[in-house]
């Protein structure tokens, strides 16, 4: 399966669209860039759950904590002695206990016995236990919060797990922002909306293949049920000029939902920062927006313009799952990466998907690496080694789960999208024969791969620090550097940069000493 | 004439006498006194001064001996003439105990000297102690001590960057509990105590014990720090609690406030070298500030058993 991350430019199926529709319009002449929407009629989503392609038994386990992280408070116990034990007889217990002093404190009905700090509480209890005018005696096991969420495959999302970005001791911390933040997605839009629109299709020469027009279609859209109501703000369509930024591909959606799925709502998967509000911007054309008549490209000129339109429209985080192929250079997104950061906006890029292909210079992630406030983001899999298609660059700054699943079947980044065998995200790579109208209401939960999945952990990870008191992206970078955790060649490296994310402690943030 | 009438009193009187000239006499008087109580034996002079009498009487048991000694026959005598005093032996004042104890409360304020790290965290490097002690004066002015103190504070955790502080909201407590051994050297001036005059009949208690006078000491010492700082979503070890060695030095006055109770203030500086080094890491790193040292101005409420 693919390295999921689009490239701007000119993808190979769109070449041959545009090639066909420029030579021949031999087909049919092409239909005005517009949506048509049929009013007042929406039709709800349909959600057919997980994907079933091979995915392993949930994994998730618990860190155990080792020797030096006693899960209870050193050098006490706690005891209680049945009613009517004598003064007399509870010394003799504590003196065989070795105990140092009892106290007792407001409120409870049992003692704190001190023990020698190297002594093991959970033996004295044991031993304290046996003894018949002993009620109960137990160690002092400290206490922790812990959220985890309902959604009943969240089991399956391991890159949210204790074994990787442990997110439900994070969520202690923060849970999950709050829609005081505004995140951006700046991808090929988002499911959102419940509405029927019209299209007048055209045909296109793809690989030699003719595909005919399908004439006038009403295609359906729908939010993905698993977003949630009310969480889009300010959205824009940069390839379509307008304000309903509809998903024609699901990868925006996909995107969106690591950053801030809905989660514990009993639907599906969570999110990193479920809190937040979602600025959903297309900026990237897909096959069917061409299919649909529609001839911009997702280009640098759209990219520059969705994040100054975020940042304007008072997104805090921005996310940039996406890239530009054979660009060297791209100063005009590059200033416009600045402009963000200078107005207080965190950016989160893809750091690239192309080892395979030559491990080629990603110039969006090295605008990353020259702006302090952006971070581009590398990919690792389940065992949170690098994934095979993530760039080696000195550019990768951090890194974040992208999901392998040449490594791992059950090892991609499971969230809610359409289902693509109704929506066919890339039609022209199908048989002339399968090509059919798509409907963009009907969702899975699927696994994708690629450091366009890491990258929206980090941005989830930028809104819960934004929400947690760090509002300076430049210092929100810095945070999550210090605290990442070392992967591969000590300090920092081509396969992970700094390090994988660290949410938990990057949210803690630092004590006096430590 | 001044003198006459002064050898016609009674015993009684001199001895009141005494007391109020003691009160209203300037303090060199009491600087004569060992010499005062000898001058009956050795001065060429046969009279009694109203000052040698006074001062005598005010300052030194010897004094109080001469009194003591002028039986009424003596005194009938002294109605007729002048005499001279028959030669004593000057009487060496009643040895105070070689060894005294005092227990003590003590409060005040301390100043970490890594300010920015702990304004960081506690918005301020400075806060209050309390604690408690005891002490030991030994002879040769020398004084031993120990004393337990404690500077708790509340405060969130942080992230910072390029010296700018971002408050996390996570509460975290910092603790911080020296134990300390100090050694000194203690002077006490004069010999006054909180009761007056001492009197070898009816001495206050802490004039007979040795103790309450008004002193200043100085020392040093060492001593054990223990350093806790408690946060929220701590996972167990995340906690700190350690022990490190310091070591001080310190300086004050000890005044009597009433017999054997009195008051001190003193200043002290401690050492913690590298208390926030090592395998710690926190806003202590960043702002580069490894050691827990702090500055303390402490008042003491003492009791001299």
């Amino acid at each position: 399966m693919p390295a999921s991350g689009w490239k701007l430019g000119l993808p190979a199926a769109i070449v041959c669209s545009v090639g066909a529709w420029l030579t021949a319009g031999l087909l049919q002449a092409d239909a005005p860039p517009q949506k048509r929407k049929i009013p007042s009629t929406s039709l709800p989503a349909i959600d057919l759950g997980l994907w079933s392609g091979p995915m392993s038994p949930p994994r998730t386990t618990r860190v155990r904590p080792g020797d030096d992280q006693r899960p209870y408070v050193a050098g006490r116990v706690l005891v209680k002695f049945r009613d009517g034990t004598s003064a007399n007889a509870r010394a003799a217990a504590l003196s065989a206990a070795q105990a140092r002093g009892s106290s007792a404190m407001d409120w409870a009905d049992f003692d704190i016995v001190s023990l020698d700090p190297t002594a093991d509480p959970e033996a004295v209890a044991r031993a304290l236990s046996q003894r018949p005018d002993v009620l109960y005696a137990q160690a002092d096991y400290i206490a922790h919060p812990t959220f985890t969420p309902n959604d009943p495959l969240f089991a399956q999302q391991w890159n949210l797990a204790a074994q990787a970005l442990d997110m439900p001791r994070a969520w202690d911390i923060n849970n999950g922002a709050s829609a005081s933040i505004i995140v951006a997605v700046l991808d090929t839009g988002l499911a959102y909306n419940n509405e029927i629109v019209t299209f007048q299709t055209r045909g296109v020469l793809a690989d030699n293949r003719v595909y005919p027009s399908l004439g006038q279609i009403d295609v359906p859209f729908a939010a993905a049920p698993d977003l949630g109501a009310g969480r889009v703000v300010s959205p824009r369509d940069f390839i379509w000029n307008d304000n309903d930024p509809l998903d024609f591909d699901g990868h925006g959606t996909h995107v969106t939902g690591t950053i801030g799925q809905a989660t514990n709502n009993g639907v599906g998967v969570a999110g990193m920062a479920f809190n937040v509000r979602i600025m959903p911007l297309k900026v990237i054309a897909t096959d069917w927006d061409f299919a649909f008549g529609n001839n911009n490209f997702g280009s640098a000129a759209t990219v520059a313009a969705g994040i100054r339109y975020a940042v304007d429209n008072g997104a805090r985080v921005l996310n940039l799952s996406l890239g530009f192929d054979g660009a060297t250079s791209l100063p005009a997104v590059e200033e416009a990466v600045q402009y963000a950061v200078s107005r207080g906006a965190f950016v989160s890029i893809a750091a690239g998907n192309n080892f395979e292909e030559g491990n080629p210079v990603e110039a969006l992630a090295e605008i990353a690496n020259r702006v302090d406030g952006a971070v581009s983001v590398a990919a690792v899999g389940r065992t949170l080694q690098r994934a095979y298609y993530s760039s080696r660059r000195t550019s990768v700054e951090i890194s974040a789960p992208g999901g392998d699943l040449r490594a791992d079947p059950s090892g991609g980044i499971t969230q809610q999208t359409y289902d693509f065998g109704f929506s066919v995200p890339d039609p022209f790579s199908a048989p002339v024969s399968q090509y059919r109208a798509p409907r963009f209401d009907v969702f899975r939960f699927v696994p994708f791969q690629g450091t366009s999945m890491a990258a929206p952990h980090v941005a989830g990870l930028a809104a819960m620090l934004m929400q947690q008191g760090i509002d300076n992206p430049r210092a929100i970078e810095v945070a999550m550097k210090r605290f990442a955790t070392d992967r591969g060649t000590p300090g920092r490296d081509d396969d992970f940069g700094i390090g994988l994310i660290n949410p938990r402690a990057t949210l803690r943030g630092l004590g006096l000493s430590r | 004439m001044h003198t006459n009438t002064l050898a016609r009193v009674s015993r009684g009187s001199i001895r009141a006498l005494a007391l109020v000239s003691a009160l209203l006499l300037p303090s060199t008087s009491f600087a004569q006194s060992p010499a005062t109580a000898t001058t009956p034996a050795t001065s060429p002079n046969p009279t009694l001064s109203t000052s040698t009498l006074s001062a005598a009487a005010a300052t030194t048991s010897s004094a109080f001996a001469i009194a003591d000694d002028t039986n009424d026959a003596d005194a009938d005598q002294a109605r007729g003439q002048a005499r001279r005093l028959p030669p004593t032996r000057p009487v060496p004042p009643p040895p105070e105990r070689a060894v005294t104890f005092m227990g003590f409360a003590l409060f005040g304020t301390t100043s970490f000297a890594a300010q920015d790290s702990f304004e960081a965290i506690l918005d301020s490097s400075s806060g209050a102690i309390y604690g408690g002690g005891g002490q030991i004066n030994l002879p040769l002015n020398l004084f031993a001590r120990v004393d337990v103190s404690r500077f708790g504070k509340d405060g969130t955790r942080v992230f910072v960057d390029n010296g700018e502080v971002f408050d996390l909201g996570i509460p975290t407590r910092v603790t911080i509990t020296p134990i300390e051994v100090t050694g000194g050297y203690r002077y006490r001036f004069g010999r006054r105590t909180a009761s007056g005059p001492r009197s070898p009949r009816t001495p206050a208690r802490g004039s007979r014990r040795g103790g309450l006078n008004i002193a200043i000491y100085g020392g040093g010492g060492i001593g054990s720090v223990q350093f806790k700082e408690t946060s929220d979503f701590a996972l167990p070890g995340e906690d700190v609690d350690e022990s490190f060695t310091s070591y001080h030095v310190l300086g004050g006055v000890d005044v009597p406030i009433w017999k054997w109770l009195g008051a001190g203030a003193e200043f002290q500086y401690r050492w913690v070298p590298d208390a926030l080094d090592g395998s710690l890491s926190g806003v202590s790193e960043l702002f580069d500030e490894t050691d827990l040292n702090s500055s303390s101005f402490r008042v003491r409420i003492f009791v001299l058993f």
